[in-house]
């Protein structure tokens, strides 16, 4: 009865120690690698293209391309980011008229639209009466929401405004409207 | 009396015995998970830890974290079940023979009880 005993208890011991043993051979008896959690993070990356302006319910619509480089399925939630003209003035507020959801590998176009100041409405007339086009520069960031966690990104944008891009819209206060800009 | 005669088929065998051994092959050759723990929100999932005494699988924004040391604990613990059970199956079929009493023992709740109590304490 002892004897049975003595072998059930040795079987458990070897049981138990056996696979803890063999995993220590393995790794050459250096604990440190086998509690050491392994874990590569997803990647997170996308591509921004400027695609072209579009004039629309009175505002300037900037319709950028974008492109999810990563590995995980992306909503691109929101902007908050600021227009400036060549010498630094404020232009107004550019923000996401609509979320979108980006899987990996995938190409989405997203419109930002950009609010023009009252006071940036004249500056921008002016600017385009004396030159053909001038150049755009929004500053600010990008929330994304990558698997129900979000974030948020820095956004830097630069694209040329053009009379021909104006040409044909009707922006809110009127001052660039008509087929001249 | 009689009872006691029908479980033990009138002294040679141990039907609880043999029944409790047959769930604690079932409990130990499962895979599926004791416990799981899902963060996230609007429906998509940031991390997912998957738990068993036999199993591990834990995931952060879709990508496994690997511990290598938990597949062999988990092997570990999986054999000692399963040596319970064995013994406990064998010490009950022969529940007549004078060598079968060692062989019986609670040794198989004996994982399972600490990782329920791991699991309280560490939540």
């Amino acid at each position: 009865m002892a004897k049975v005993g003595a072998i059930v208890l040795a079987l458990s011991v070897a049981v138990t120690l056996a696979p803890i043993v063999y995993a220590l051979n393995q790794y050459g008896w250096d604990i440190r690698p086998l509690v050491t959690p392994v874990y590569s993070p997803p990647k997170i990356d996308y591509t921004m293209r400027f695609k072209g302006v579009e004039i629309e319910g009175g505002h300037i619509h900037i319709i950028i391309t974008i492109t999810n480089l990563g590995e995980l399925r992306t909503w691109f939630m929101g902007v908050n980011a600021t227009a400036f003209g060549l010498n630094g003035e404020v232009l107004g507020r550019v923000v996401l008229t609509h979320s979108l959801v980006i899987d990996p590998g995938s190409l989405g176009v997203l419109r930002l639209r950009l609010e023009l100041d009252h006071k940036a409405i004249g500056a921008l007339a002016t600017h385009l009466m004396r030159s053909e086009a001038m150049q755009v520069y929004v500053k600010g960031s990008i929330t994304v929401n990558v698997l129900g966690s979000e974030a948020t990104a820095p956004l830097t944008l630069s694209f040329p405004l053009s009379r021909k891009d104006l040409a044909g819209g009707t922006l809110t206060v009127g001052i660039l409207g008509g087929p001249e800009g | 009396m009689r009872v006691v005669d029908l479980l033990s088929l009138k002294g040679r065998a141990n039907l609880m015995g043999i029944l409790g051994s047959l769930l604690l092959y079932y409990v130990a050759l499962s895979d599926r998970p004791w416990w799981i723990l899902r963060g996230g929100s609007t429906g998509e999932r940031l991390f997912e830890i998957a738990v068993s005494p036999f199993a591990f699988s834990a995931e952060l924004l879709g990508k496994p974290i690997i511990v290598p040391i938990i597949p062999y604990l988990n092997l570990a613990a999986r054999l000692s079940v399963l040596l319970a059970a064995s013994t406990t199956l064998i010490g009950s079929i022969f529940a007549g023979k004078k060598w079968s009493g060692p062989l019986l023992s609670l040794r198989g709740l004996t994982v399972p009880l600490v990782f329920l109590l791991g699991i309280i304490a560490g939540t």
